[in-house]
């Protein structure tokens, strides 16, 4: 049953991973383009550096820098809900008890049009209770306005953190940042 | 005279028009760019074609590269198990060598017809006027809860989020 459900699993993947050529093929030039500004443009070194110390926070703990580079209306997404600035600031508090040893890897690519930026980190942590761990890749795409956080979507696979703590994944830690751990080359099996 | 004259200066004008390439001189050269805004329009439809030597692709579910990606397309054409894929509301961000788009995904199923929509973020990087690295950041659990009827699909007219708005389950940041 298990196994029935991972290779469904892996064949939705798989649909979805071969769209690429679907992605960019068969739209007008006008589909190709970025949407229109709508925000005050941040410049790339500005909204990498808020960026960075905002995820950052997550390592050192510090919760008075993680919630001023937050706007009051900020919208937080992430793979199992969205929070407001007052959740995501007590969900910060409450993890830092939770969780040891949280290490921020962070990609050496930053991609901006000024609007939103783009770039992707590997978010590794210790359960205190249970002493597993897990190093998630993930990637961010952000809205900055007046020096603060006004929108953080966070992607990443929620299957990869609970497969590492049963040890089917690798970690990989701190190596190459990407969705799965690096070392893992998708396997055509797990598609039949 | 006067006539012969012109009918000279035209012939060399189409002459000039229409050089004619001698055996051994080298092929012209295609058209390369690795600006991301001018590439994405240029190759968008020809993305297979435009794949550098060394392309890696990163996936959830493992990474990839040319040569393992024809065969996980050969197994798949054997073994379809989605159609009618859609990709739509997709928001590009342009930044020289380096490109972003954030989507929403929808596929049926072919053995009950059921209709999943997903979201993703892809960040691509272009070097020699090539496609050298592809990611794709999802959350493939979107799909499957849907599939067993514990999320809703995305509204029609809702920005592309990692789920969707009114989803009733939740799941704590990173358990």
């Amino acid at each position: 049953m298990e196994n029935n459900t991972r290779t469904r699993q892996a064949r939705r993947r798989a649909g979805h991973i071969l769209c690429l050529g679907l992605l960019l093929a068969g739209v007008g030039p006008g589909h190709l383009r970025a949407d229109p500004p709508t925000l005050p443009p941040v410049a790339k070194a500005e909204a990498a550096g808020i960026v960075h110390r905002f995820l950052k926070c997550w390592e050192t703990g510090d919760q008075a820098t993680f919630a001023g580079l937050l706007d009051d209306k900020v919208v937080f997404g992430y793979p199992g809900g969205r929070f407001g600035k007052a959740e995501l600031v007590q969900t910060f508090g409450d993890y830092q008890r939770q969780k040891k040893d949280i290490k921020i890897y962070f990609s050496d690519f930053f991609v901006s049009d000024g609007q939103r930026h783009v770039t992707s980190y590997q978010f590794a942590a210790t359960d205190r209770t249970t002493g597993l761990r897990f190093a998630v890749g993930t990637g961010v795409i952000c809205k900055i306005e007046g020096g603060k956080i006004i929108e953080f979507k966070e992607y990443w696979d929620s299957e990869v953190a609970g497969r590492q703590k049963l040890g089917e994944l690798p970690l990989d830690e701190g190596q190459v940042i990407a969705p799965w751990p690096s070392s893992v080359l998708l396997r055509a099996e797990k598609i039949n | 005279m006067k006539h012969l004259s012109a009918c000279l200066a035209g012939l060399l004008l189409l002459v000039s028009a229409f050089p004619v390439r001698a055996a051994d001189a080298p092929p012209p050269e295609p058209v390369v760019t690795n600006d991301s805004a001018k590439w994405i329009p240029i190759f968008g439809d020809n993305i297979w074609a435009q794949y550098h030597p060394d392309w890696q692709g990163w996936f959830p579910g493992g990474h990839s590269n040319r040569f393992h990606q024809m065969y996980v397309q050969n197994v798949w054409d054997h073994h379809p198990v989605t159609k009618d894929w859609e990709v739509f509301n997709k928001h590009w961000v342009f930044d020289g060598e380096w490109f972003a788009v954030e989507w929403f995904y929808r596929a049926k199923f072919m053995d009950d017809g059921f209709r999943q929509w997903e979201s993703t973020l892809g960040i691509g990087h272009l070097k020699d006027g090539k496609l050298i690295s592809w990611t794709e950041y999802f959350d493939d659990e979107v799909g499957y809860l849907q599939h067993l009827r514990l999320m809703p699909p995305y509204d029609d007219k809702e920005p592309v989020f990692p789920w969707p708005a009114k989803a009733i389950l939740k799941l704590p940041y990173r358990p």
